[in-house]
């Protein structure tokens, strides 16, 4: 893109900018008489408010009782007489301009103006603020994040009434320029961290920015892991909170989510339902979430590790019952479990993809097909439909964790087949490390369970009653180490 | 690699449970006449060595560096002797503890299984694990001590039942001699106990606290599973291997009629935790004595060392019926515990005299 200034031609002007904008069908140049000075237009047919720019822009400049200019004075005019208050900008470059007119701005160009001005008449078609979808909730708000950035900002400013909310916006893809929101509390988030945040993000030499996905990658740290230190929430009032404890919150145009940074290992059993039920059900429920997660991950590695190598651990009765089953199938218990692993993953992705009136007949097929038809067949044993429909169930539960848990899960049944539970034992060990390991923004991600932070303590598995939780508040500063 | 400091309560915690896994695999031949009785009391004698032993370690741990910056102080090339005499002993306090971890597995937990895939698997992922870290390994060490003592806890609440004060014979039986030799030789396989001495590079709070602490509630803790050992086994566990877990090889819960599944658990935790921890010791023994930062090449090569110690330990445990590597392991400790310190100790006050003595002229100062 060419980086000239505007000159006080007019014609070559606006030349400049088509130039830049090339032969769309949907761009717009109007030519008026703009208070008695040559003038265009130049907007997208779709990205403008067409009224906002006949009402508000069109009619003022060429009304017949518009005060006269001489050229060289119409914006100066335009400014301090006949827009004030109106959100205009002054660009000076074809390259800033063509950036405005993208994102939905009506740039206005004079004779005799070496430079343009404009109008912020956004008005393309947006997806209304609807309920969250993966993180839906019982007693709190229905709100959830939309596509547009700054809808999202507001939905969050709307939650946090305090001049401490400093957002900052950044322009991410060369080619997209896609807006990115940084959003902090000040005081409560740590600067060190905030300009760390920045400077990732700074470092992602990225062509196009076309979701949040493309830019945690940057956030977080560069050794590999299964464990990542960046989240994502689709609540402005989960955003708000963990705001409140001293993290940055990432808004990027087109995505419906948040990236949270640092996001904890906790902060993945947390749910704003917790907040506003009492403390000891959600402790009940925190602690059921835990516990399925370790399921979801572990119980198939397990079963298949005691059941072929360690039989003795079980009770004669049930491992007299589970082995009369799988003697009657053709497949040894490991390839049992694979397949029937990635057949459940290949319906859950089909669930997920497809559209929702033909979901039912996916259940059906998954239900009876599958599980019923596959045991009656002697395909697979009961017991090992049991274990899968329970790994399953638990795995919904923790569906923030699902792909690690995905992973692990495959992994363990691989493991746990070949060298039993002396390689389910050893994997998880080294998961455990991995997930030791993983520090987003120096506060480590297993904290504050492990390294121990005592205060914290009133809102890991355990949440105390508001009574103690609102008298002072912790942030994520005080668990960085040093 | 860089090292980043784990506080006094994480390192308390990695070396409880690196040492825990010795007292999982302290075997006695019955024909040493020592008694279960004896085995509760031989715990004192083992404390009180370990805290002779403790005496040179925490003199160079008063350095803000370590022993190896004390070394520094003397010489260069007493510095880089210290480093890598660490770092073998290091490598080799890991392959002893592989080794009786494969004994475990071997006799136990796969017969029939190859054991040395099987230890070559853990040392692959305790060399992942080393390299993650010490600070990873802290609070992994801390997650699993709270793990292994509600296990602990469960495991001996399971056997209440089967306990019987009957079965715990008198105490000194056999004399002295027993306790203090099992004392001295237990002592001896308290190789965390040298970790001590590179410790103030990487750890923050007060050494001699946490080694005494961690020494004491040890030391407490192997009294209390040897006094329900003796308890519940009697005589028919003095004649076993693996004593703690022919106690969770007969205790029931519920429906469940053995619970050594849970101790064979702990024990993989605890073998992988112990080989991760003194590679990564190593590893910074190096680090500190060269001045260079290990990526993870040297890390996993390091793994491959202790494999080949360890089948080297393995060949001689199998011709000399285990008193080689009984002999290695007291040679190592009483090397890097005791010589090594003392040694370096004696080398820094001797250039420190003779300093003194040159007008004008002083060695460094180390900070106590």
């Amino acid at each position: 893109m060419s980086d000239a200034t505007f000159t006080p031609s007019v014609n070559q002007n606006l030349r400049a900018l088509t130039d830049l904008l090339g032969d769309s069908f949907d761009l717009i140049v109007r030519e008026l008489d703009a208070t008695g000075i040559k003038a265009c237009t130049v907007s997208f047919d779709g990205l403008c408010d067409e009224m906002k720019i006949t009402e508000a822009i069109l009619k003022p400049l060429t009304a017949k009782d518009a005060p006269k200019t001489r050229p060289g004075t119409l914006f100066e005019t335009i400014r301090e007489r006949l827009f004030k208050g109106t959100d205009v900008k002054t660009v000076y470059t074809a390259v800033d301009a063509a950036r405005a007119a993208l994102g939905g701005a009506l740039v206005l160009l004079a004779e005799g103006e070496a430079a343009a001005l404009v109008f912020s008449v956004q008005g393309y078609p947006r997806r209304a603020v609807g309920e969250p979808q993966s993180e839906q909730n019982e007693k709190g708000s229905q709100e959830g994040f939309c596509d547009n950035f700054k809808d999202n900002v507001s939905l969050l400013r709307r939650r946090l009434r305090t001049p401490a909310l400093a957002t900052e916006l950044l322009t991410m893809g060369e080619t997209t320029a896609t807006p990115v929101v940084l959003c902090w509390l000040r005081g409560r988030a740590d600067e060190a961290m905030l300009a760390q945040v920045r400077k990732r993000l700074r470092s992602a030499k990225l062509d196009a920015v076309l979701g949040a996905g493309y830019l945690r990658p940057f956030l977080d740290g560069r050794r590999p892991s299964l464990f990542k230190g960046t989240g994502v929430t689709e609540r402005p009032d989960t955003l708000a909170a963990m705001l409140t404890e001293g993290r940055v919150g990432i808004i990027v145009d087109g995505t419906p989510y948040a990236v949270v940074v640092p996001y904890l290992f906790i902060d993945h059993f947390h749910t704003v339902d917790d907040y506003l039920s009492g403390p000891f059900y959600a402790f009940f429920m925190r602690a059921l979430r835990v516990a399925c997660v370790v399921i979801a991950a572990t119980l198939p590695g397990f079963f298949v590790a005691v059941c072929v190598f360690h039989p003795e651990i079980i009770p004669a009765d049930i491992m007299f019952d589970i082995a009369e089953a799988e003697s009657k199938t053709p497949f040894p218990l490991m390839a049992e479990a694979l397949i029937i692993h990635l057949i459940y993953e290949v319906v859950r992705e089909a669930g997920l993809r497809m559209p929702v009136a033909i979901g039912h007949a996916v259940s059906i097929v998954g239900a009876l097909v599958i599980g019923d038809t596959a045991v009656t067949a002697g395909l697979i044993g009961a017991p090992m439909l049991i274990v899968v429909a329970l790994t399953a169930v638990c795995s919904s539960v923790g569906v923030r964790l699902h792909e690690t848990v995905s992973l692990i899960r495959f992994a363990l049944i691989l493991i746990g087949g070949l060298t039993g539970l002396y390689g389910v034992m050893l994997f998880s060990g080294l998961m455990l490390t991995d997930l030791c390991a993983v520090a987003p923004f120096g506060v480590p991600y297993s904290a504050p369970v492990s390294p121990f932070v005592g205060p914290a303590q009133r809102d890991t598995v355990w949440r105390a009653g508001w009574k103690k939780l609102g008298r002072s508040i912790l942030t994520v500063k005080e668990m960085k180490f040093e | 690699m860089k090292q980043e400091a784990i506080s006094g309560a994480q390192l308390f915690a990695v070396l409880f449970v690196s040492r825990i896994i010795g007292l999982f695999t302290f075997t006695v031949p019955q024909e040493t006449g020592f008694s279960a009785g004896d085995r509760v009391l031989f715990t004192l004698p083992f404390f009180l060595f370990c805290l002779l032993c403790a005496v040179p370690v925490f003199l160079t741990a008063k350095h803000p560096a370590g022993i190896v910056g004390l070394a520094g102080e003397v010489s260069p090339a007493l510095a880089k002797t210290a480093g890598t005499v660490l770092c073998g002993a290091f490598l080799c306090a890991a392959a002893l503890g592989v080794l009786r971890f494969e004994l475990f597995v071997s006799t136990v937990m796969f017969p029939e299984g190859d054991t040395l895939l099987l230890t070559a698997l853990l040392l692959a992922a305790a060399s992942a694990a080393a390299v993650h870290g010490m600070q990873s390994l802290g609070r992994t060490a801390s997650v699993l001590l709270a793990l292994l003592a509600a296990s602990m806890v469960f495991i001996l609440l399971a056997t209440a039942d089967r306990f019987d004060p009957l079965n715990l014979t008198p105490p000194l039986e056999s004399g002295v001699t027993p306790v203090l030799k099992n004392g001295f030789r237990s002592a001896c396989r308290t190789m965390e106990l040298t970790a001590l001495s590179i410790a103030p590079t990487f750890t923050k709070g007060n050494l001699r606290k946490t080694g005494v602490g961690w020494l004491a509630v040890f030391t407490l803790t192997a009294a209390a599973v040897f006094f329900v050992i003796g308890g519940v086994t009697g005589r028919y566990g003095e004649q076993q291997m693996f004593q703690l877990y022919t106690v969770t090889a007969i205790a029931r819960f519920g429906v469940f009629e053995r619970l050594d599944a849970i101790l064979t658990g702990l024990w993989i935790l605890g073998a992988f935790l112990q080989a991760a921890f003194f590679l990564r010791l190593a590893a910074t023994a190096v680090e500190q004595a060269f001045g260079k930062n290990l990526n993870a090449a040297p890390v996993f090569a390091g793994g491959g060392v202790v494999f080949a110690l360890f089948l080297l330990f393995s060949t001689l445990a199998a011709h000399t019926e285990g008193a080689a590597t009984l002999a290695a392991s007291e040679t190592v400790f009483l090397l890097a515990a005791v010589a090594l310190p003392g040694t370096v100790i004696l080398a820094h006050r001797i250039k420190k005299r003779s300093a003194d003595d040159i007008p004008g002229s002083a060695a460094p100062q180390c900070r106590s």
